[in-house]
């Protein structure tokens, strides 16, 4: 018995769309194994400290909090220890590789410099600032990292002042000058594959219970030379910070962060300075602020090149 | 043994060729405190006074036998409101003469009592010289002195005087 017409062409059909079926399978196979770009949705964690030649509290505080909360979040979390960016890219890039995994959230830890009256932070031995985020030579082993980001990715520049916007007025012979960390944030976040970067206007503390969600990384430091109006700007914008989204390419509104116990990033509902003892705390020191309190000398100290 | 003695020689000449070379440069006698006169403030070494300026290095005692290379500060006196001077080994000098100090009362104390208390003046020896010995530093190194100059040139090349 031979088969109609009708049902000749129901056959056809159904091989015509084994056949396609076939062939995306074996298109998604075949692409899988050759092409490594394809990014899989497990992410991890990231929290980057310098390595340190002598010996400094703050990272030095930060490290052991991070190491310590990895005991127990082994799988979220890594803890990158390293001297500079290509040390850093190198040993992210191979735990991705091995995990099969993209950037979650990644934290760099550092210190800002005030003396050099600009947004920045370090890795390791290696500045980026507004100027050297540019440098696509420079920048190379960060860009490297943009093949595990995309806009899903948050990045914190955990440096104080790493997202300042604020103009530093002008002192003895230095003429006033724009931070410009709204620049920094902005030109990382392209270079990370449009993710969404933290920075702060403010100082950015390390005391015990940095990683516990709270209001560690908002405070105020007890050090002398910040009793100084000319940190005044960084007083008034304490525990602000800004944030800026590649996917939107606009800067959202400013939030106090904080970081969690597997190293993601996330923001507060409320501001650290919607407290009201928080308000009562910084009117006090902005009341204190002594002018003579910072050493000018670490402004000066510019060596010959 | 020759060749080590080579070695020695050639060690000794390096070491003594860069004695020579250190003898050249000259070691700041102060350190400095300057407020100047819209209330800053700049700790350094001072370096030299002019007739209307001074030279200040902007790093510490430290930096500076590190060799820390950093571009001398220039003040011209009309910008500077106050200087406060410190000399150099303040605090080892103040423990000397702490110590010295409370060692000498012991001794006059054990000169008059002709050894009546010797157990006493032991314990004496414990709480007193270290006590002089913290208090010396101390005092050492607070020490300094104090040129009120407000921008006046007249206070200034007083200063500049007391300096020499």
């Amino acid at each position: 018995m031979k088969p109609c017409f009708k049902q000749l062409v129901h056959i056809k059909a159904i091989c015509f769309l084994l056949a396609i079926l076939l062939f995306k399978t074996e298109a998604a196979v075949a692409f899988n194994l050759t092409d490594s770009t394809v990014k899989p949705l497990k992410r991890i964690n990231f929290v980057v400290s310098p390595k340190q030649k002598k010996f400094d509290q703050a990272p030095f505080s930060f490290q052991l909090q991070a190491k310590l909360t990895r005991l127990f979040h082994k799988d979220e979390l890594y803890v990158i220890i390293v001297r500079n960016s290509e040390a850093m890219a190198e040993k992210i890039i191979k735990i991705l590789k091995e995990k099969n995994a993209v950037i979650g959230h990644l934290w760099f830890d550092s210190h800002g410099h005030w003396q050099r009256r600009r947004s920045l932070f370090e890795i390791g031995e290696d500045e980026f600032n507004y100027m050297s985020i540019r440098d696509s030579a420079f920048t190379a082993n960060l860009k490297k990292l943009a093949a595990y980001c995309d806009t899903n990715t948050n990045v914190g520049i955990g440096s104080c002042y790493g997202g300042a916007t604020f103009t530093l007025p002008a002192i003895e012979n230095f003429p006033a000058q724009r931070m410009n960390g709204d620049s920094l944030m902005i030109d990382l976040s392209k270079l990370l594959g449009n993710a969404t970067v933290f920075a702060c206007e403010s100082f950015v503390m390390t005391g015990p219970g940095i990683l516990n969600a709270g209001y560690a990384l908002s405070g105020c430091p007890g050090r002398k030379k910040f009793k100084d109006p000319i940190y005044g700007p960084v007083w008034e914008k304490l525990g602000e910070w800004n944030c800026y989204s590649g996917k939107h390419e606009k800067f959202e509104e400013p939030v106090t962060v904080s970081l969690h116990q597997d190293g993601s990033i996330r923001f507060k509902e409320k501001n650290y300075l919607d407290f009201e003892k928080n308000k009562k705390k910084l009117s006090k020191k902005i009341l204190a602020l002594k002018r003579g309190n910072y050493n000018l000398a670490s402004l000066y100290q510019k060596k010959p090149v | 043994m020759k060749v080590l003695i080579i070695i020695i020689l050639v060690i000794s000449g390096y070491s003594i060729s860069a004695q020579k070379d250190n003898s050249n440069i000259i070691k700041p006698r102060f350190g400095i405190e300057l407020t100047t006169m819209k209330g800053n403030m700049l700790k350094g070494l001072l370096l030299q006074v002019n007739d209307t300026s001074l030279i200040i290095y902007p790093g510490k005692r430290k930096d500076w036998n590190k060799g820390e290379a950093f571009y001398p500060v220039v003040f011209g006196s009309s910008n500077v409101m106050e200087i406060k001077l410190k000399k150099q080994n303040g605090i080892v000098k103040g423990m000397l003469l702490g110590g010295s100090v409370g060692l000498s009362a012991i001794l006059t104390t054990i000169l008059l009592n002709n050894a009546t208390a010797k157990s006493g003046s032991v314990n004496n020896v414990v709480i007193v010289v270290p006590a002089g010995i913290i208090g010396g530093a101390y005092m050492g190194s607070k020490s300094r002195k104090n040129f009120y100059i407000n921008g006046n040139e007249k206070a200034f090349s007083e200063f500049q005087k007391q300096i020499k």
